[in-house]
């Protein structure tokens, strides 16, 4: 392994596959991909400082799953190359979130109680974590692996209580400093405007927001009532932000009111963020509509948030499904008075946050579903009641949701003195003058880099999606501050960035074996007494017990939770967590396929009780408990710690067994026997060995079966057939000893499993690759079974070791050396024969039509300059399937013409 | 292609494979009949040193220029037989095989109808020969490096053979080190020692 290491001829491409082979004998085109191993090898000095901080354990592979490594591991002790690695794979949450917040990393942090730096991650992707902590609709949690157990963690209220716990008492962040010249115009300071200037300004660029309200903050400052985001935490976010440099230019609007015009920013600065919200409200264009009692729930928030004075009825009805309704009833409420919710689809179809409708309900609002208002009624000018009728679901529309259509007769009367119009908000963009306008009334902005059709203006957020979640606002600020950056550097917008993450059902977790259900916490609230009174807030977040329970729950899908915590520590500066994945492109001569076996897995033979009992191990695992480096450092113990007094040792698990591998394994023997050497050597326990006939067939084997008997093993000739795991833990084996001809058993404290070898799980798409023939036991052919045992199908292609079949250390070596000499003799000759037995094209008949070029499986055929089909005789294989392709009779197969073929088949029947 | 051509049929005995059930004899008799058949021979093993010695024998001396062997599957021969004509000098194009063994004997105990047949092969690659053309194989240059996939024992052995008889090797290995199962094991039998 050293020498393999370090060996100047050979070039080790560590953590990567084979993902592409063109070509033919003697020249192949390879194409490698290097997976990202997030540790530069040149820098990592193999220290192991980085893993004393990783938060995340996972079963080791190379202890089969006897011990835990953590994300950031080396595989063992002599790894070559010694470096180490993050096991860092897709998670449902962070890819489901639109702003990719690493979710699992805070949570890791939070179960750690390192509240703080779990407030520093998320900071450093967002400055908004006690506003989101509290208002985002967090679709992680829908996709949030741990539903599959029992429900999906709390990954809100986390983030909340991160904020909360962290952030009051922290200091404010010193002002970034410049690092370039250039300054960026952000018009809107909503969540949208101010996530795109946060980042900005921690790149190095100056920052202005404009913002037309007294308040910045957008719709989270003027749009969500305190009850659910109290006023100081917004604040406290905001204020955050400015620290770091950004100016906010409050009561500015943009284009109207003597402000300046886009074309004064356009002029002034050198790029422009357009984010100026959705908030101007659509009507519902029904008589009645302009009575003073009539109001937008826009403005009755806008008001009630700026402390303006509201006046608002005893009876109150408010319009909509939406997220602005349940805030305005819910405020309204707590002004006093009466709410209904009047809605013209179902509960089921409506797009508030669930938990919020059902806090509406609690509270005391009550729902008219199926409705919709057709005329408001009033008296001497002020409203006195409302006529709906109502609605019934029909085809799905647009959005996927069942259209309603009125039921004709069925209008009714509601009794009311205020309506409050939620139906949705529009932007209101007439003061921008210049820029595209789709016809939903929005700006027309590249969905990826929020680019608009004018140079350097950019725009995002409810102003280019209409009305959306805070988070999606955040999220394209982001996307926008970096392709601001992009801009300003001349750099290309899109290049290397990753715009499409995987989907949450596309990413595989595997639930880990043990994991026992523990109960989603879910916050206190404020009894419902006060919450109809007061502006308090509602929810009151997670204690620090009930945080790092929740926290505990996370199943770590990611493993590497990218909490960074081995960023800090290494002091190489090894580590890169942007790593991507690379590919190298390869010209060989010969390949050497030498991709190995796999373990049996023994629990697809129940009867052999794997896993019902930790005593019960394969051979691979009692390998590694006789291992110096392993879990026991050498003694071979019992899960328990005891050394056991009595072992059994079963033969042929997975092998020949037409239940599981017909074939022989051909190591199991020797390695049995090894063991029970070792068990008999460092415990002095008895041990029983099952065997079916004993294969010890190799140099020196035979003796040292003779050895093992010496030591005073008990062989019993016939089949394991059953494990029982007795309740005292105490292990039966039976077995019928075919020597005596009768059942037996015997009660053991530990069992040794002697699993065989199989093909790998990917053999099927490593043969597809290479154009490699599989034998019925499922390994790689060879070309001869007696007189090729490294050649394939494929020249040039030689087979080495256990992936053409079982075998042990000493063959797996002399087989190795054999492709290896394959392969020489190969390349010291320097030149290889290709076969005539080819196509030819007759030129003037071929028409170029290009059939043959689709027909031939060898990517063989090309068409000229002239238009006319070419073959490259050294890809070409002879097949003729071009020739049967051909319309015009133009492609010949030497050796196979038409002439000689009629001439043996007439021979043949004459 | 003016010149004229002149074949020779060799039926191959496979010891009894073939004979115990073809009358070769009588096939050879047969072939002697065919258009351009110049010679036809029956041996014990036509694969054998004196088998191939025959053919070129008559390549030399009767100016024999196309080559039928009848005898076993070309998957066993066919390479032989060619080289056989290379080296007297032949086109190894010229040759053509008709099986007698797997196709013939090995599926029936008829005899007179194992004849019958074989003597419809025979005819079958004697027509053919006449037809087939000469063609000459090309060689290409051979990159003088090589790819070994997998980096256990059986990788890392076969790329330090070839490292050090002083070619590049790419090592390509999956997983983050090289050492696959056998850096897993403690001590490997017989003689119990370590393995990394």
């Amino acid at each position: 392994m050293m020498d393999a290491g370090r060996h100047p001829n050979i070039e080790l491409l560590s953590y990567s596959e084979v993902v592409d082979v063109q070509g033919y004998v003697g020249n192949f085109q390879v194409r490698v991909k290097k997976k990202p191993r997030y540790i530069d090898l040149e820098k990592c000095t193999g220290c192991g400082e980085c893993v004393k901080e990783c938060p995340v354990e996972v079963d080791s592979e190379f202890e089969v799953g006897l011990t835990k490594r953590k994300a950031i591991y080396r595989p063992f002790a002599q790894a070559i190359p010694p470096a180490f690695v993050i096991d860092k794979r897709p998670s449902p949450c962070k890819s489901t979130c639109p702003a990719h917040i690493p979710v699992q990393g805070y949570i890791a942090l939070i179960g750690q109680g390192k509240y703080d730096k779990a407030l520093a991650l998320i900071r450093e992707t967002t400055a908004f974590v006690g506003t989101l902590g509290r208002v985002c609709h967090h679709p992680c949690e829908l996709e949030c692996k741990r539903k599959d157990v029992e429900a999906p963690l709390a990954i809100c209220a986390l983030k909340r209580f991160a904020y909360d716990v962290a952030a009051p008492t922290a200091p404010p962040p010193a002002p970034v400093e410049r690092v370039y010249g250039e300054k960026v115009a952000v018009v809107g300071a909503g969540p949208a405007g101010l996530s795109a200037a946060y980042d900005l300004v921690r790149m190095g660029y100056g920052v202005t927001v404009y913002e037309a309200l007294p308040v910045a903050g957008g719709m989270l400052a003027v749009g969500i009532p305190a009850y659910r985001l109290p006023k100081d935490v917004l604040q406290q976010e905001i204020d955050y932000i400015k620290a770091l440099g950004v100016e906010i230019k409050l009561n500015t609007p943009i284009g109207r009111d003597g402000g300046p015009t886009l074309e004064d920013l356009r002029r002034d600065y050198d790029a422009v963020f357009l984010a100026v919200g959705a908030h101007r409200s659509r009507q519902l264009n029904i008589p009645g509509e302009d009575l003073p009692g009539v109001i937008h729930s826009t403005d009755f928030l806008r008001a009630l948030n700026l402390g303006q004075e509201v006046k608002i009825g005893q009876r109150v009805a408010v319009i909509g499904g939406g997220n602005a309704a349940i805030d305005a009833a819910r405020s309204a409420l707590r002004l006093g008075s009466q709410v209904t919710i009047v809605y013209r689809r179902s509960r089921a179809e409506m797009p508030a946050i669930p938990a919020e409708v059902d806090a509406a309900e609690e509270e005391g609002i009550a729902f008219h579903f199926l409705a919709t208002p057709v005329r408001i009624l009033s008296k001497d000018g002020r409203v006195t009641a409302m006529e709906c009728i109502r609605m019934e679901l029909g085809e799905p529309d647009e959005s996927g949701r069942r259209r309603p259509i009125p039921v004709p007769g069925s209008e009714f009367t509601i009794e009311v003195d205020t309506v409050i119009v939620s139906i949705g908000q529009q932007p209101d963009l007439a003061p921008l003058a210049g820029v595209e306008v789709t016809g939903w009334g929005t700006l027309t902005a590249d969905p990826d880099t929020m680019a608009t059709p004018v140079e350097g203006v950019f725009a995002g957020g409810d102003a280019v999606t209409g009305p959306a979640s805070a988070v999606w606002a955040v999220a394209a600020g982001k996307r926008a501050a970096e392709s601001i950056h992009r801009y300003l550097r001349g750099l290309d917008l899109h290049q290397g960035r990753v715009f499409e993450w995987p989907k949450a059902a596309d990413i595989q977790v595997e639930i880990p074996a043990g994991t026992e259900k523990a109960a989603r916490r879910e916050m206190a609230a404020l009894p419902i007494a006060e919450r109809k009174s007061t502006f308090k807030e509602v929810e009151l977040g997670f204690t620090e017990e009930e945080a790092r329970a929740e926290a505990a729950r996370c199943l770590s899908c990611a493993v590497c939770s990218e909490c960074l915590e081995c960023v800090s520590l290494c002091e190489a500066k090894a580590i890169d967590h942007n790593m991507r994945e690379e590919f190298v492109d390869l010209e060989v001569g010969t390949i050497i396929v030498a991709t190995g076996f796999a373990d049996f897995d023994p629990t697809r033979l129940p009867q052999y009780s794997y896993g019902r009992s930790p005593n019960i191990l394969t051979g691979m695992e009692f390998e590694r408990l006789t291992s110096a480096g392993g879990p026991t450092g050498g003694e071979i113990l019992t899960a328990e710690g005891k050394v056991p007094e009595r072992v059994a040792i079963i033969h042929c698990v997975g092998s020949r067994d037409v239940n599981a591998n017909r074939h022989c394994s051909r190591v199991c023997c020797m390695y049995a026997l090894k063991h029970a050497h070792l068990v008999r050597d460092m415990t002095g326990a008895e041990v029983y060995e099952f065997y079916m006939d004993m294969r010890t067939f190799g140099k020196g084997y035979e003796e040292f079966y003779e050895r093992v008997q010496e030591d005073g093993v008990i062989f019993v000739r016939g089949r394991g057939t059953e494990v029982r795991v007795r309740d005292d833990g105490k292990l039966v084996v039976r077995a019928e000893d075919t020597n005596l001809g009768r059942p037996v058993s015997a009660t053991v404290d530990m069992v040794i499993l002697g699993t065989g070898m199989e093909a790998r799980p990917d053999a099927d798409q490593v043969a597809r690759l290479f154009g490699l023939g599989r034998t019925e036991d499922g390994f790689f052919a060879e070309a001869h079974p007696k007189l090729r045992p490294v050649e394939t199908n494929t020249e040039g292609v030689f087979l080495a070791g256990t992936c053409q079949g079982p075998r042990d250390v000493p063959d797996t070596v002399a087989h190795a050396s054999a492709a290896a000499a394959q392969a020489l003799a190969l390349m010291s000759k320097g030149v290889v024969t290709i076969s005539p037995t080819v196509s030819h094209v007759l030129t003037r008949f071929c028409t170029g039509c290009g059939k043959c070029v689709l027909a031939c499986p060898y990517n063989a055929i090309t068409l000229n300059s002239d238009g006319k089909a070419e073959v490259n005789a050294a890809l070409c294989k002879g097949c003729g399937t071009c020739a049967a392709a051909c319309p015009s009779d133009a492609i010949v197969p030497l050796h196979f013409t038409d002439d000689q073929l009629v001439a043996q088949i007439v021979g043949v029947l004459q | 292609m003016s010149e004229e051509i002149r074949i020779g049929v060799y039926i191959c005995q496979c010891g009894i494979n073939i004979a115990a059930t073809v009358d070769v004899a009588e096939v050879v008799e047969f072939a002697r009949q065919l258009p351009n058949v110049v010679v036809a021979r029956d041996y014990k093993y036509t694969c054998s040193e004196p088998g191939q010695e025959q053919i070129k024998h008559d390549i030399r001396e009767l100016g024999v220029n196309r080559v039928v062997v009848a005898s076993c599957t070309p998957r066993m021969h066919e390479v032989t037989f060619q080289r056989v004509l290379d080296e007297a000098g032949i086109n190894p194009y010229y040759f053509s095989m008709a099986n007698i063994r797997e196709h013939v004997s090995w599926v029936t105990r008829d005899k007179s109808q194992a004849t019958e047949k074989a003597k419809h092969l025979v005819k079958s690659a004697v027509d053919r020969v006449r037809w087939q053309e000469p063609l000459f194989p090309r060689t290409e240059r051979v990159i003088d490096k090589a790819l070994v996939v997998g980096g256990g024992i059986a990788g890392i052995q076969a790329a330090l053979t070839i490292a050090d008889a002083g070619y590049k090797v790419y090592l390509v290995e999956k997983e983050p080190s090289i050492g696959g199962h056998m850096a897993q094991l403690n001590k490997t039998f017989p003689t119990l020692d370590c393995s990394t």
